[in-house]
């Protein structure tokens, strides 16, 4: 058969294959370990040297033709078994569907939903108490001693002189202390007062997850550990964590807890001041006097105390500047996350 | 805290690396957050000697100068300054210096003269204020040298964070003692206890004191025949690097010995003093002072004073008088270095607005063992300084220190830190910080509480000095994953985490708003009194007035940020957002109400801007619609014993019973839109979250799924439109039996087929039995007898 009555018996038979099988049935005719297009190619090495070229040329476009019209009768058949007597086609298909109004959930709520999912996961219960909180729960029974300086550091906002907005989450503690037995481990998440003036890092109200674990002979290293794998399941397992001697009323000894700079990964930069660390947390050992205040001993029982604000950790996890925005609800600002 | 390196110097060996120094304090405690390098370091800036200084020709006010900048290296210099002249040693920038204000010198000509280089004053080089005229440089400096280091003493200034339980690190020596622990170093004193003098002649003085819970103690010192003057450069540099302004060379002793030990100071004109008998005493109410910052204060019982015999000359601890303080020609000074009560300095610092960096530290708790130490010191440098010689010292020490025995026991410590620390280990790190140890045994160790340390009481504050000098960082990690409990998110939280999503899904996006109101909603929502939104709990000391109450709806703070988005350019909203109120019906008596509820809310209006979307305005039907499907998605039922309450005439709707309402709803009605400057249609729903989550169905077992088919039948009726289409509904499920599946409306109709003032509803009722499939005959049994029962109850009939 010569090159032309062979491209017509190909161009027939793949115009009038009716079906996947028939189609594969004329590649195999053709294209095939011997078939014709095949046997052609396989003819050259036969043929007089002068002749090959152009015996090649022949075939090999040969080849190309009926590989390129078998993909199309493919497509063509595909599209008769998907099509849908119901279908009307549109106008034009590459019209947008949609137009933007998809529901988001707050940034902070999504940080704090992360939060509560590695707590839960290291075994924290969460417990919960009121905004609203007496000064004995907020203050006296975290070990802040009436007239000192250490309650200057938590501006607060009061309604009564007994009653105030709290101005950490810490007093959820105390109250689950009170109505629990050892062993506990629990964390308390919400919102935070405090009486200051607002600025890019300054809000009057923010957020805090803190976290308690109470049992006999709980130990500092055991704090570390576990801010640790907190720290590292919320901000990536290369993360360092650096712990420091600090002060709060309620733990002894404290620690703020450091970890490398977000932005810098602890080279240094000025977000970090050149240190290569940012400051995260706080922490601690709580102290004996928290324990007396809700009855339990501090020989038999020791625990650890952690908190952090959830704004701040949004902030890094996301590259915020302004603590305002959080509560500005900017659909511009909240449509980003 | 500013502590200045060079002034640190003086009491303790510190390495050269400061990075080190600061990174090594930061572990230990003292968090150094910021390190100012301080300095003139200006190239090309050095010591010139001004040779001759003549008229300029073409100006009055020029000088052009002759100024010698090098051995052999004279320059002509063109100044401008009034007061400079032939013989004077100068700064001079010299062409190439770049000075702190920008200015690039260059050679140039003024006026016709060659000026090759500038003489500086202090503005000019950025260390001060004087633009009058050019520094002259006191002393011998070698001309030609660099100026800069002559100006201004390099230093390192760390700015530390000292934690309120350690006054102790508020001077250079405390924070020596801390670097002295660090590196097994000795701390250097200025002066130790034996120079205490206790032979300066009769005192010509007596000390009063009223209280000793108030003062326990004050120290009286005269120095006498001093000259008032400038205090010297070596201070004044050390006073700046600590960021402290100099007054005069006495005021300058008493800060600087403050600075350095820690202990305020005072020092009264004595001959401004009436009497001879200083009084410590609370103020009587009426008192006055006239302070030294220029206020003049009203005194009450709360202020612990110093008074002479006549009246108040000082506010104990917090501020001297204006009258009986140093002035330039006072020769004859009374030294106080008292111990106040931390308590009584706070009150009265608090009563009267006011905080010093002396009310800082008593508020903090001073060394009340250093007060005659710190005093002897003082004196002893304004004699240094300002002549005069010390005379009669008062020592009254009305509540002598008792030092705290306290112990450590080695196994608490080991429980506590999780280290396997030895006694051995434990005295060895006690002993860095100097605490001198009266007892040890195998198991514990006894220490004093040394009088400087207020902090330490018991023994978890001895186990937090090991664990700062052992280190933190050598605290291995533990193994916490032994807690018994076991750990879930509580019930409401998922469910309200459900909630989110669903309503995320519907298109909403969340808002968190402020827990706080300025009140103004109060007027336009008109809530009668007995409803408890009525009534907000106020805040006492708001800083502003969007914090004068707490939000008991949060509407307001939703409406808030609707109008800030509609402001912005986002006009098409949806938003919701989940929160506590805070109702009290009793008052601020007792710990308010804190509710959580959710308030949808959403607005669309005018046409869209997108082509697909051919809705252009909301309708009630599409908030309740949301209601409805919360309803569905949650299996929150709220019937039938809650009544259903719509009224479509205003737009607002709500579901609820007697004892409260589940959800309530509507149009934003134009009183509250007008008073939020919102000038489209917005649509809100309130839900009691907790109601809801208690209203769900009980989670039952899995009813099996049909096997026979249902039976539809197709009913038009017509009635009044007086007649509730949910009465309709709820007639037909109560009268339709178990065989009644679903009952849905396809159709409502009004218009010329049918009577005026009628209204026509198309519903679709699907019947099912569990056991068989129903016959005709049984269906419409049951249609027959909804048909009269709905002509008996409602007038409602079958359209023909």
């Amino acid at each position: 058969m010569d090159a032309d009555a062979l491209e017509k018996s190909i161009r027939h038979d793949i115009d009038t294959a009716d079906g996947y099988d028939a189609l594969e049935q004329t590649r195999i005719k053709y294209l095939g370990r011997k078939g014709l297009v095949t046997g052609l190619l396989k003819d050259i090495k036969d043929a007089p040297p002068d002749e090959r070229p152009k015996l090649g040329a022949v075939s090999n476009k040969l080849k190309k033709l009926t590989e390129s019209l078998l993909e199309e009768k493919l497509s063509v058949l595909r599209a008769a078994q998907q099509g849908s007597r119901f279908y009307k086609k549109p106008h034009d298909a590459t019209l947008p569907a949609h137009d933007g109004m998809t529901g988001r959930r707050h940034v902070l709520a999504t940080v704090f939903r992360e939060l509560k999912d590695i707590f839960v996961g290291m075994g924290y219960t969460l417990a919960s108490g009121p905004m609203v909180e007496l000064e004995y729960y907020n203050f006296q029974a975290l070990n802040f001693p009436d007239e000192h300086p250490s309650r200057d550091e938590q501006d607060t906002f009061y309604i009564t002189d007994d009653m105030l907005l709290r101005t950490h989450t810490s007093p959820v503690q105390v109250r689950y202390m009170e109505e629990n037995k050892p062993p506990l481990k629990i964390i308390a998440a919400g919102r935070v007062f405090r009486n200051e003036s607002i600025d890019p890092s300054h809000a009057a109200e923010f957020h805090q997850v803190e976290g308690l674990y109470v049992d006999t002979d709980v130990s500092l290293a055991d704090l570390k550990l576990d801010v640790e794998i907190f720290i590292q399941q919320l901000f990536g397992s290369k993360t360092q964590v650096r712990f420091r001697p600090s002060f709060f009323p309620f733990t002894e000894p404290s620690a703020e807890v450091d970890m490398t700079c977000v932005v810098c990964q602890g080279k240094g930069c000025s977000v970090c001041q050149q240190t290569g660390w940012i400051e995260l947390m706080g922490s601690g050992m709580v102290h004996p006097n928290v324990f007396r205040a809700v009855g339990y001993d501090p020989e038999i029982y020791s625990g650890f105390a952690f908190g952090l604000g959830v704004d701040r950790v949004a902030m890094m996890k996301y590259g915020i500047d302004d603590i305002r925005l959080f509560l500005g609800n900017d659909l511009r600002f909240l449509r980003q996350f | 805290m500013l502590i200045s390196l060079s002034w640190l110097k003086k009491y303790v060996q510190i390495p050269d690396d400061t990075r080190r120094l600061a990174k090594d304090l930061t572990m230990l405690g003292l968090n150094v957050e910021q390190i100012e390098e301080r300095g003139l370091d200006i190239r090309e800036l050095v010591v010139g000697k001004v040779l001759e200084a003549g008229r300029h020709p073409n100006a009055d006010r020029l000088s052009v100068c002759r100024v010698q900048v090098g051995d052999d290296d004279v320059r002509e210099i063109v100044c401008g300054a009034p007061n400079v002249a032939a013989g004077q040693t100068v700064p001079v920038a010299l062409p190439g210096a770049l000075l702190p204000n920008g200015v690039k010198i260059k050679k140039s000509k003024i006026r016709g003269q060659r000026s090759e280089g500038m003489i500086c004053s202090e503005i000019e080089l950025g260390i001060g204020d004087d633009a009058a005229g050019i520094i002259v440089l006191d002393g011998e400096h070698e001309i030609g040298s660099p100026a800069g280091p002559v100006l201004v003493d390099a230093d390192t200034v760390f700015d530390i964070e000292v934690t309120p339980n350690r006054p102790d690190l508020l001077s250079h020596i405390g924070v020596a003692r801390e670097v002295a622990a660090l590196y097994r170093t000795p701390v250097n004193w200025p002066i130790d206890a034996s120079a205490i003098r206790t032979d300066g002649g009769a005192p010509d003085f007596r000390i009063n004191i009223d209280d000793p819970h108030d003062c326990a103690r004050y120290v009286g010192l005269r120095v006498s025949g001093i000259r008032v003057g400038a205090s010297p450069d070596w201070m004044a540099s050390a006073l700046e690097a600590a960021g402290v302004q100099t007054v005069n060379n006495v005021v300058d002793v008493a800060n600087y010995v403050m600075l350095e030990m820690g202990q305020p100071l005072h020092a009264f004109d004595f001959k401004r003093l009436d009497g001879t008998t200083i009084g410590v005493r609370r103020a009587e109410t009426g008192e006055k002072l006239l302070a030294l910052d220029g206020d003049n204060y009203e005194l009450s019982d709360d202020v612990l004073v110093i008074a002479d015999e006549r009246e108040p000359v000082a506010l104990a601890g917090i501020i001297g008088g204006e009258e009986t303080a140093v002035h330039a020609d006072t020769t004859e000074i009374l030294i106080e270095s008292a111990n106040f009560h931390p308590t009584v300095v706070r009150k009265g610092r608090k009563a009267l607005g006011l905080n010093t960096e002396a009310s800082y530290r008593f508020e903090r708790g001073v060394d009340p063992e250093g007060c005659h130490l710190a005093a002897e010191r003082c004196a002893r440098l304004v004699c240094d300084i300002a002549g005069g010689t010390i005379g009669g010292v008062v020592d009254n020490y009305a509540l002598p220190f008792e030092s705290k025995s306290i112990a450590i026991r080695q196994s608490q410590t080991r429980r506590i830190l999780g280290a396997a620390l030895t006694t051995t280990d434990i005295i060895g790190y006690l002993d860095r910080f100097g605490f001198a140890v009266t007892e040890s045994t195998d198991e514990h160790v006894t220490v004093l509480a040394p009088s400087y340390r207020p902090d330490l009481i018991e023994e978890i504050d001895l186990i937090e000095e090991v664990a700062r000098i052992y280190g933190y960082d050598r605290i291995g990690k533990g193994w916490s994953f032994r807690c018994t409990t076991f750990a879930r998110l509580g019930r409401l939280d998922q469910f309200v985490d459900s909630l989110s999503d669903h309503l995320a899904a519907r298109g909403f996006s969340e808002v968190i708003g402020t827990c706080f109101t300025d009140g103004g909603e109060l007027e336009v929502f008109g809530w009668p009194e007995e409803d408890l939104r009525s009534r907000p709990i106020p805040i006492r000391n708001p800083l502003n007035t969007n914090h004068k109450y707490l939000r008991t709806s949060l509407l307001p703070s939703v409406l808030e940020i609707v109008r800030h988005n509609i402001d912005h350019g986002v006009k098409r909203i949806k938003i919701y957002q989940a929160g506590k109120v805070f109702l009290a019906p009793e008052g601020v008596s007792q710990l308010p109400e804190e509710k959580l509820i959710l308030t949808l809310c959403m607005s669309l209006p005018g046409a869209t801007d997108f082509w697909y979307d051919s809705k252009s305005s909301l309708e009630l039907f599409d908030i309740k619609k949301e209601i409805e499907l919360l309803f569905e998605r949650f299996g929150v039922d709220p019937g039938p014993e809650l009544c259903y309450d719509f009224d479509g005439s205003t737009g607002h709707f709500a579901y609820g019973s007697k004892d409260g309402t589940l959800v309530e709803g509507g149009i934003v009605s134009d009183r509250i839109a007008r008073r939020f400057d919102l000038d489209q249609p917005i649509w809100y729903a309130n839900l009691d979250l907790e109601r809801c989550y208690e209203m769900r169905l009980p989670e039952g077992r899995l009813a099996p799924l049909a096997e026979y088919p249902a039976s539809k039948r197709d009913l038009s009726l017509v009635g009044s439109a007086a007649v509730r289409y949910a009465d309709i509904e709820k007639a037909l499920v109560r009268y339709g039996g178990r065989l009644l599946e679903s009952v849905v409306v396809f159709d409502v109709y009004q218009g010329d087929t049918i009577p005026q003032d009628h209204i026509a509803y198309g519903v679709r009722l699907s019947f099912r039995s569990p056991e068989r499939t129903l016959t005709d005959k049984e269906i419409d049994r049951v249609i027959d007898k909804l048909v009269s029962k709905l002509k008996g109850e409602f007038g409602v009939e079958l359209r023909s």
